[in-house]
């Protein structure tokens, strides 16, 4: 099977670090070890420690979503059924895609302080692009038929994005979206390490600040595992609900 | 076995030389276990400078014929030698050119760059290279286009920088695989009289697959008509028709229809 | 790709130019706080402060300096790990369920972690960077070399080429594409990490800068921070867009 394939590479990594931690020829105060860093989740688990900051770290992230969601859906939509508004809004649109969220984040710091507004900001501004692009993209591949039978039924703006726009558009902007879910976790995750006192980065940074080694590879771990369970969760959606709004394969 | 002949199965072995490429009992299957296999008992013997067409319907096993021929699949039964020895791989001699020539051309490269492409590793000098390049592209007609890319060339004009990369190979037997199908038929008729005079000019042995009748007889010394699951060669015919060939004359010749009609009613036959 | 006339392209400058004359006057008159939006002829006087005195350049340039190592390595890795894999089907069951797993991880997570081995300095910098630079390429790599066409190999193995050959003329050709999509991806995350690594480390950059700024309500310093980093982040990515034009160009020509 596929997966007894995937287990031997991690599994001999993870003995020889294992191995070589006690056998002293890594520096533990550096590098940690498996059996001490597991342990040290264990512990994080069982005082609720670990899931308050991936419960912090995933807040911030799902509200930055929704955000960013909703803001680059509404000027998706409007863009890109508005191609003269695009060109002249687009352009300056476009020198601002370009700023690395991170280099905003002592701004949304001069703005918001510490906090949680401070990062859903940031995140925010981050994940508008993706899914704004995406939904231009997908705005501008209706085909015409459709706004036709909305002006024959002479729907209103709210009713026409409702029942036609976001539906035929939905498979397509879900695309954006799970992209935009990737760089929400590591935009959420790299404010905590600068400057927010919140959620898991900062527990990552904290735990190296007060040299506690094994803690901070067992935030590490349990990171990587949140990362993954969102991404597989995104997945899931898309395969479970996505499927009938589908219009042409992704 | 064939039912309305009065002409021999076989047509007699080239007595004089060593024959260049000899098929003995050569099968092929996708596994043992295999029903109906592939090929089944395929037995052949090409004369050097012998221009053999191979015709038969889709699926018949041609095409995994002539990989095995290449050296690309190697045969579950029997053997294959070419000039004496046993074909285990594939070698620079025995050229192949491919059906779908844009995938066998690399479109990062010039149509120059192409054909220079089998004259690198060799040990020439960079300018003797290019200069062999430039001649193969002349002697396709492809010399306005040596510094273009294969993306933006037609069809025909790719398959013929496909042609002449195989013949910088400097090869002994230029094996083809429908090459001509994917064209139109005027293109197909030019290309099949340069390959001709190419092949007598050079005297290389060439082992042409079509599923055109015509084709295979116009062009062939010999056309092998092949039926399908399991692949075999049902018929093998001398074509004796003068040389050079042309377009008009040959295929007008009453022996040219004497041919057609016999290979027809085989390759109609149900499988 | 829209395409954009001579009436769009007023169209456009004119839209930026009132945007920034509104926020222009909004904060000059206060109705918007100049403190957290200076109004952009401040910005932009700072940003020049900057240049004619000369305090922009050791920051550009260890930013720079930073993020082209770290990117570079993470690029010469990325290919050459991504030719192994992408070239063996043997090796890939084993390996590719392990880096589709790692792909999720935040480049960034990896930072406390460098720290403990690493300290603060370079070598904790560009280790940050290039690991977190190396998935995209890597990935890709993979891709490229992974979904080649087998023809190729054919035509290959029937010129009798060798394996260095072969890698050199028709593999990495062939990723080449794939390998560009990578590496413009990278390059973007070469340059947030390096600027994350600055704030963290509080070593000499433009991360670094904007973050004193910030600490210093210096907003005007500020934001001439983050068009420096907009400006170096354009500029870099029109480069690699020169040199992948220069590479792929026959990309464009096939049908």
């Amino acid at each position: 099977m596929i997966f007894m394939r995937a287990l031997p590479v991690p599994i001999a990594f993870f003995m020889l670090w294992e191995i070589s931690g006690r056998f002293g020829l890594i520096p533990q105060e550096a590098l940690s070890r498996p059996s001490l860093f597991i342990r040290a989740l264990y512990y994080a688990m069982a005082d609720g420690s670990a899931f308050t900051a991936a419960a912090q770290t995933l807040l911030t992230t799902f509200c930055g979503l929704a955000a960013a969601t909703v803001a680059g859906i509404l000027l998706g939509v409007v863009l890109g059924s508005r191609p003269a508004l695009q060109r002249v809004i687009g352009p300056s649109l476009e020198t601002l895609r370009p700023i690395p969220s991170v280099a905003l984040i002592p701004l949304a710091l001069l703005l918001f302080g510490f906090g949680l507004r401070l990062e859903i900001a940031v995140i925010a501004f981050a994940c508008v692009w993706p899914v704004m692009i995406v939904t231009i993209d997908a705005v501008k591949g209706i085909h015409p038929r459709f706004f036709q039978v909305a002006d024959g039924l002479e729907l209103s703006h709210a009713q026409r994005l409702r029942k036609i726009i976001l539906p035929a558009a939905i498979g397509q902007i879900w695309v954006g979206v799970r992209v935009a879910t990737g760089i929400a976790l590591i935009v959420a995750v790299t404010v905590e390490i600068v400057v927010n006192p919140n959620g898991l980065g900062y527990a990552m940074i904290y735990a190296q600040q007060m040299f506690q080694v094994d803690l901070v590879y067992a935030y590490l771990t349990w990171t990587c595992l949140i990362g993954w369970a969102l991404n597989w969760l995104t997945g899931q959606v898309e395969r479970r609900w996505l499927a009938k709004y589908q219009m042409s394969s992704t | 076995m064939s039912d309305q002949q009065n002409a021999p199965l076989q047509a007699p072995e080239p007595a004089t030389s060593r024959p260049a490429l000899v098929l003995r009992h050569v099968s092929l299957a996708y596994d043992a276990s295999a029903a109906i296999p592939i090929l089944k008992d395929i037995n052949l013997s090409v004369a050097a400078g012998e221009f053999l067409s191979i015709v038969g319907p889709s699926g018949c096993g041609k095409t995994s014929l002539l990989r095995m021929i290449a050296g690309h699949v190697a045969p579950s039964a029997g053997d294959i030698e070419f000039e004496g020895r046993k074909v285990i791989k594939p070698a620079r001699n025995r050229a192949i050119v491919f059906q779908d020539y844009n995938r066998a051309l690399l479109p990062w490269r010039t149509v120059l760059g192409n054909v220079e492409l089998a004259l690198e590793g060799l040990a020439i000098t960079k300018t003797d290279r290019r200069e062999k390049a430039h001649a193969l592209l002349a002697t396709m007609g492809l010399a306005h286009a040596a510094q273009q890319y294969p993306g933006a060339l037609s069809g025909g004009m790719q398959q013929r920088v496909q042609i002449a990369r195989c013949l910088a190979q400097d090869p002994k037997m230029l094996l083809m695989d429908e090459p001509f199908g994917a064209l139109d038929a005027m293109t197909r008729q030019g290309l099949q009289d340069e390959v001709s005079r190419l092949a007598s000019e050079k005297k290389l042995t060439v082992i042409f697959i079509t599923h055109d009748l015509e084709e295979a007889i116009y062009l062939g010394d010999r056309v092998a008509s092949m039926t399908a699951r399991p692949g075999e060669i049902a018929d093998l015919v001398n074509i004796d028709l003068a040389r050079p060939r042309n377009q008009l004359g040959t295929r007008e010749d009453p022996r040219f229809l004497a041919y057609r009609h016999r290979l027809f009613n085989q390759l109609e036959r149900p499988v | 790709m829209t395409r954009y006339s001579i009436s769009d392209r007023v169209g456009a400058l004119s839209f930026a130019v009132g945007i920034l004359a509104a926020w222009q006057v909004l904060a000059s008159v206060e109705i918007i706080s100049p403190l957290f939006f200076p109004p952009p002829t401040r910005s932009l006087l700072a940003l020049w402060d900057m240049i004619v005195n000369g305090q922009i350049w050791l920051p550009l340039t260890g930013t720079i300096r930073r993020m082209i190592f770290g990117w570079l390595a993470a690029s010469v890795c990325g290919v050459l790990l991504g030719a192994i894999i992408g070239s063996s089907p043997r090796l890939r069951p084993y390996l590719e369920p392990t880096l589709e797993f790692l792909r999720p991880l935040p480049a960034s997570a990896i930072i406390p972690a460098a720290i403990l081995l690493l300290g603060l300095g370079q070598s904790m910098a560009i280790s940050v960077i290039a690991f977190g630079s190396v998935w995209p390429v890597l990935l890709a790599s993979v891709y490229g070399f992974k979904t080649r066409d087998p023809r190729l190999t054919e035509v290959a193995q029937s010129l009798e080429m060798s394996w260095i050959r072969f890698q050199l003329k028709i593999a990495l050709p062939a990723a080449m594409p794939s390998i560009f999509a990578g590496l413009r991806v990278s390059l973007s995350i070469s340059l947030i990490l390096a600027v994350v690594v600055e704030m963290q480390s509080g070593q000499q950059g433009l991360g670094q800068n904007i973050l004193l700024a910030q600490r210093n309500y210096r907003s005007a310093e500020l934001y001439a921070g983050i068009l420096m980093l907009g400006m170096l982040g354009l500029t870099l990515n029109s480069l690699l867009s020169t040199a992948e034009r220069r590479i792929i160009g026959w990309k464009r020509n096939a049908h």
